[in-house]
């Protein structure tokens, strides 16, 4: 019988849908019959939900000003144009 | 980018930010800057263990990428490319500071699956909170636990943060992730999986109520 020990293991690849049919089969059954697993897992998609709508990290002022003088350069070189 | 795009919607965007670019629309550059930005300096960081070398990394491979713009043939989405140009830049420079990089270098000892949370059965020891109300769009909208969770994943080892920085936060395959890092689709997993394991901790502790708390084994199992 698979634990919630083991659960935990593989929640990753459940969640990536990396599992294979005998494995995601053994896991659907310990969840029919463990909220703590079934929410563990609920957890775990939190997690990575919310590192998908995470705000972005802007980098130092003084880097974006370098890049778009950059930018302000030869179109020819920078574009193509 | 929101979630829940397809494959259509994040090219037809890319496409949009190319012609942006190609047009020399400045907003369009440093919307391009914000967005990948983090990514970019986790890879670079994956490589040089020194951040001021990482940042300065980062710096030429923005730059390479502006000059590139033209010669860009969309084989790759923009953003692979971006983070393919940031990885042979650190990795060259890394092998010019003769700095050893070890990407597959992961401990068995290190068991990403908080062992402490078990009993000898394999169960769960306490009771799991239920997080169904926690909306990812509602958890981001949490300005601490926003700031946190960066934190955390400041802290995590440079080969789990560059791996869930391309796979969960960019939305990155696994194969181009392998392609882009060098490493094997195995290790891959086991990195994301320590990964995840450990922000997910680092959640817990803000989003349950009471997690100090100690709370009887759940008895609905």
């Amino acid at each position: 019988m698979i634990s919630c020990k083991d659960i935990s293991a593989k929640a990753s690849r459940y969640h990536d849908g990396d599992c294979g049919w005998p494995e995601r089969l053994s896991i659907r059954l310990h969840l029919l019959i463990c909220v703590d697993c079934r929410r563990y897992l609920a957890q775990f998609a939190a997690t990575i939900g919310l590192l998908r709508v995470l705000p972005p990290d802007p980098p130092d002022d003084a880097l974006v000003a370098d890049l778009l003088r950059h930018f302000d350069g030869p179109a020819d070189r920078v574009r193509g144009g | 980018m929101s979630e829940g795009w397809g494959r259509a919607e994040h090219m037809a965007a890319e496409d949009d930010d190319l012609a942006r670019l190609r047009r020399g629309d400045k907003a369009a550059l440093r919307e391009l800057v914000h967005r990948h930005h983090r990514a970019m300096l986790s890879v670079a960081r994956l490589f040089l263990h020194n951040r001021a070398s990482a940042e300065e990394i980062v710096q030429d491979a923005w730059v390479a990428v502006l000059d590139g713009l033209a010669r860009y043939e969309g084989r790759a989405s923009l953003k692979t490319w971006m983070l393919a140009i940031v990885a042979n830049k650190a990795k060259t420079r890394a092998q010019r500071d003769g700095v050893v990089v070890l990407l597959d270098d992961i401990l068995p000892a290190e068991d990403g699956n908080e062992p402490d949370r078990f009993d000898r059965t394999g169960h769960f020891r306490e009771k799991i909170a239920e997080w169904d109300t926690m909306s990812p769009e509602r958890l981001a909208g949490d300005r601490e636990l926003v700031r946190r969770i960066g934190d955390a994943l400041e802290v995590l080892p440079p080969n789990q943060r560059a791996v869930v920085m391309l796979r969960d936060v960019e939305g990155l395959d696994a194969p181009t992730i392998c392609n882009i890092l060098g490493i094997g689709e195995t290790n891959l997993r086991v990195l994301l999986h320590r990964a995840r394991t450990r922000l997910r901790a680092v959640l817990e502790t803000l989003v349950t109520p009471a997690y100090d708390r100690p709370i009887g084994k759940s008895d609905d199992r």
